[in-house]
């Protein structure tokens, strides 16, 4: 007996260290002609499925260049950016959030792109790119990304309820009154006439999309920002911010529209659990491909005045390198211009491109909604470009979190999110 | 006499030398680095500039770091003497004499040798609101009740303390076996003779001679229940909010998410300090007591 | 009266055995089941259809099987490393005369009183800069540094009669041939209880994994474990195959080597 644990010990470990021997290997030989790039992306769900299907066609289309797509835990992946970069093992081509660039700049973790287009002489025409989007990624001057989409926060609804219900109109578009009577009404009339089991509205008690919500109504009602334009201070508008969040702490409590602490609230949605559910443009991709989910999407309503919602920007980066390699650059620049070029393959996930000659693209155009996604884009309320957003955005959901729970008070939780934004900006190490 | 000593030098190197290395390399320098990082800015990108005692007065007026001390130290308090009462139980259980007993000792043992991860997981997926086991379960046999157990501040504790138990307490039991199986029988039989009824055997003579493997399941408990993060991070994440957040966990996100390793290794001196005085107090108060007795 | 307690005292351990064995039974039904399945009754999960399908998907299609062998690759080698270098220098403090013997004990005592989480972002540091991060040499050896086998060893070598070496060393025998054919031999149960140690502690251990590896390839279980169902978390099906995966070989094991593992760990008991 003890015999055979002994040999199984062993193969084990001599199996497990030839499979280590072998990739190491398998990078080695690339070396001979091939050129591996590490790409490191933080989709999850269908996003990943459409990125991958682009990094698939590219190896496809290229056979010198070998991209490897490596799928990151979205929650950790600046961390384990911003230290991998540190460490020495930085991509050469990455996804990062327009919002989160400001840090990462930062941090010394970007390198500048003209440079690697001057050394490569890889054309890239920055007049065909969305310029509302294109002017974030531009730092002193520089160019430090390619953007490739906008991705709104946005409503969809389920049109058997809503026309069961009937609050569908003519032509297919939800009735929806002004202001927050008339969403209030509009939730009070689903739940009157859906089925017992099938809730109004299904978004999560926590996180994200919350957050993402309270931000467009926030800035509905005319806000400046989070912090001033100096970005030294906090410049949280405390009214406007409670009202946000109380109008949403009410959907939970008060009204109860949305049934709380849903474990997966897409999934709700998708099997029909529930009539309206509010998150980005992403899920489109998903829900399309959903059998007998009959949907459809508009921009979040226009609750406190102006039509504002909640948005972000995925973005390539080229994380700076220890020995630059010029082959290696050239090669992550082809792979980032391919992706922006096939952005109607990255629009089935639901994004808007960012590089605007996609839009004219039969493959673009007759995909439902997009034309709708296009025009929402352009109402996405940035944040101010400060190197602290992660840091802020942190406090913001954990403090928004204790909001949605019930167990903070909304004018003590911004009260503590206002101290704590302020410290931060004060004691920050990124100076 | 100087020459044997000499060579018994010699001789100890190649036995010393291996362990003293890593040792020195990966125990004892970290705790020097350490030291030093805590005066310093220190970014994880490597901006370094000495502030003196700044990240210690930082630590002493942050909220966050007390509140995250107290939640740690709130898990030992609930964890431990519920650890230790369950595990002694489980081994009176699986003492007893039964067809069953190989079973028992299987069974509560198990988990203790799932991987954190897997246990993370089970534990969500269990414990989700509406359609996770235990609540349909409920359900099904007519409790309408909905409990949120990861969501409620209170709740998710217990929903930690719970999953935390069930994982390892398995490990506590085998040390209380153990020893209950040392207890010579004689004892129980002289005791008999004198007419001791079951209780008065348990109270009398097992119970007394479990207090020594007791202390140091004790000590090994809080020191391990300080070191609380893994389950909690995949459970609850420190939420909702940051009620259940640990120190290790803040110590960790200021590292890593917030790049402030300076202030970090200042948090985790703060945290080695006082585990320090924890297990210099034990150390005293079992020598004491053991002295009496 | 007696006879109810009798059933009593039957029925319950029987009941607490099921319930901590219970979760890991859902854990293996759930992972026969076809994907994408909505249950609503939760006993609906033991019942048929079952199917492997799910196995085979998540080995063929992702990198768990090479995570499970990453972690007893780490596990096995960080085990053997340390049973060797703690009793070697256990041997040295136990049975050969040098100088300074006392303070080199006390300063392996020293690391007893640091619990490892507290040194962490240091030694992250350190191991940045010795250029092991993301490496197999940077998930083993910071777990080769505990002092605890030596102090254990070192008094389980005390008890070796003194005779017994001096008469070996009258033979001829070389040091290294005493430790290697008289003290280790006579040292199994503690060796024994080492490795069982070390070997969860490897396992299980999350955080330095998690924050020095990069490369997906070099994930150990408890890393990989998350980011695989961050991301592909649809339902209960696949993360609970995952978790299946990860798990059987260590219950079969666990089957297998029962009486060894409670023996190893009893032992450390009555040590200490």
């Amino acid at each position: 007996m003890k015999r055979v644990f002994v040999v199984l010990l062993c193969s084990i470990a001599l199996f497990s260290f030839s499979t280590a021997c072998s990739t190491a290997g398998s990078t080695s030989e690339s070396a001979k002609g091939k050129i591996t790039l590490q790409y490191w992306t933080l989709f999850g769900g269908g996003d990943a499925e459409y990125m991958q299907q682009i990094v698939d066609k590219f190896n496809k289309t290229h056979p010198n260049i070998h991209v490897n797509n490596m799928q990151l835990d979205s929650t950790q992946y600046y961390t384990k950016l911003v230290s991998g970069v540190a460490a020495g093992r930085s991509p050469d081509v990455a996804i990062s959030h327009i919002t989160m660039m400001p840090e990462l700049e930062n941090l010394g973790i970007l390198s500048p792109v003209d440079d690697i287009i001057n050394e490569t002489k890889v054309n890239v025409k920055w007049d065909d790119f969305n310029q509302n989007i294109l002017k974030s990624s531009i730092f002193n001057g520089e160019h430090y990304s390619l953007p490739i989409d906008t991705h709104p926060f946005v409503m969809f609804y389920n049109k058997k309820y809503l026309k069961e219900a009937g609050l569908l109109d003519a032509s297919g578009n939800p009735i929806i009154g002004k202001g927050p009577d008339g969403f209030l009404n509009f939730l009070q009339q689903l739940k009157e006439k859906l089925p017992d089991d099938v809730a109004p509205f299904s978004l999560s008690n926590g996180g994200d999309d919350p957050y993402r919500l309270w931000w467009a109504l926030y800035f509905q009602q005319g806000a400046e920002g989070i912090v001033s334009k100096d970005l030294q201070r906090s410049a949280l508008d405390m009214d406007k911010a409670i009202k946000a969040a109380q109008f949403i702490k009410d959907l939970y409590f008060k009204q109860k529209f949305i049934p709380r602490n849903i474990a997966d609230f897409y999934q709700m949605f998708q099997t029909q659990k529930a009539a309206i559910t509010m998150t980005g443009v992403w899920a489109t991709g998903t829900w399309a491909s959903t059998k007998g989910l009959d949907f459809g999407a508009m921009n979040i309503p226009n609750i406190f005045g102006k039509q504002v919602t909640w948005g972000d920007s995925h973005n390539l980066i080229f994380p700076v390198q220890k020995n630059p390699d010029p082959k290696k650059q050239k090669a992550a620049l082809e792979f980032a211009k391919f992706v922006e070029e096939n952005g109607q393959m990255w629009a089935q996930a639901g994004h808007v491109p960012a590089n605007t000659t996609n839009w004219d693209k039969p493959d673009f155009t007759k995909l439902p909604y997009r034309k709708e996604y296009t025009k929402v884009a352009s109402t996405v309320a940035f944040p101010r470009q400060t190197a602290e957003f992660g840091g802020i955005k942190d406090f913001m959901m954990e403090d928004l979190d204790t909001i949605w729970n019930g167990s903070v008070s909304p004018e003590r939780a911004f009260k503590k999110l206002n101290n704590q934004i302020n410290d931060l900006l004060k004691n920050s190490i990124l100076k | 006499m100087r020459n044997k000593r000499i060579s018994g030098n010699i001789k100890a190197i190649p036995f010393l030398l291996p362990f003293f290395v890593v040792y020195v390399l990966f125990t004892i320098w970290p705790i020097i680095k350490g030291l030093q990082m805590s005066f310093y800015d220190w970014s994880i990108i490597k901006k370094i500039r000495f502030i003196g005692l700044e990240n210690y007065a930082q630590m002493l007026h942050d909220p966050d770091f007390w509140a995250s001390l107290w939640h740690t130290t709130l898990f030992v308090l609930f964890s431990t003497p519920t650890m230790v009462i369950l595990a002694l139980v489980l081994a009176l259980l699986a003492n007893k004499k039964s067809k069953l007993q190989a079973f028992y000792r299987g069974a509560y043992f198990l988990p203790t040798i799932l991987s954190v991860s897997v246990i993370s997981y089970l534990a969500i997926f269990m414990l989700q609101p509406y359609s996770g086991f235990i609540n349909s379960f409920l359900h099904l046999i007519g409790i309408h009740a909905e409990p949120f157990w990861m969501a409620g501040p209170h709740l998710a504790w217990v929903s930690i303390v719970g999953v935390t138990l069930w994982w390892t307490v398995g490990f506590n039991m085998i040390l209380f076996l153990a020893a209950l199986q040392d207890i010579p029988d004689y004892m129980y039989e002289a005791a008999k003779i004198d007419g001791a009824t079951r209780w008065q055997l348990f109270w009398n003579i097992t119970l007394p001679q479990l207090i020594p493997v007791g202390r140091i399941i004790l000590l090994l408990q809080v020191l391990a229940s300080y070191k609380i993060f893994a389950q909690i991070m995949l459970i609850t994440n420190g939420g909702p909010g940051t009620s259940t957040r640990p120190i290790i966990q803040y110590i960790y996100q200021t590292g890593f998410h917030k790049y402030n390793l300076g202030y970090a290794a200042t948090m985790s001196y703060g945290l080695f300090v006082i585990l320090l005085i924890l297990s210099i107090l034990q150390l005293k108060g079992q020598t004491s007591q053991g002295g009496e007795s | 009266m007696r006879k109810s307690r009798a059933v009593m005292g039957n029925l319950l351990p029987f009941i607490i055995a099921i319930i901590f064995i219970f979760p890991i039974i859902w854990m293996l039904f759930v992972s026969l089941k076809p994907q994408g399945l909505g249950i609503s009754n939760p006993l609906k999960w033991f019942l048929p259809p079952y199917t492997f399908t799910n196995y085979v998907h998540i080995i063929a299609d992702f990198q768990v099987l090479r995570w499970l062998l990453n972690s007893l690759f780490v596990g096995i080698v960080t085990t053997i490393i340390t049973l060797i270098v703690t009793s070697l220098a256990a041997f040295a403090i136990s049975k050969i005369n040098f100088q300074y013997k006392k303070f080199i004990f006390i300063f392996f005592l020293i690391g007893l009183m640091v619990p490892g989480e507290a040194t962490l972002i240091p030694l992250y540091q350190i191991a940045q800069s010795m250029h092991i991060l993301d490496s197999y040499i940077g998930l083993i050896v910071p777990g080769i540094a505990s002092p605890l086998g030596v102090i254990v060893l070192k008094s389980f070598f005390d008890s070796v009669p003194k005779e017994v070496i001096e008469s070996a060393r009258m033979d001829g025998c070389s040091l290294f041939r005493i430790y290697y054919s008289i003290v280790l031999p006579l040292a199994k149960p503690a060796l024994a209880s080492i490795a069982i140690f070390t070997f969860i502690g490897s396992w299980n251990n999350f955080l330095w994994p998690y924050m020095i590896t990069f490369s997906d390839h070099l994930y150990t279980l408890p890393v990989g474990i998350p980011v695989f169902n961050s991301n592909y978390s649809q339902d209960y099906i696949l993360p609970m195959t995952v978790n299946a995966v990860s798990s059987i070989p260590l219950i079969i094991a666990f089957f297998f080597f029962e009486k060894q593992i409670v023996k190893g760990i009893s032992f450390s008991g009555i040590k200490g």
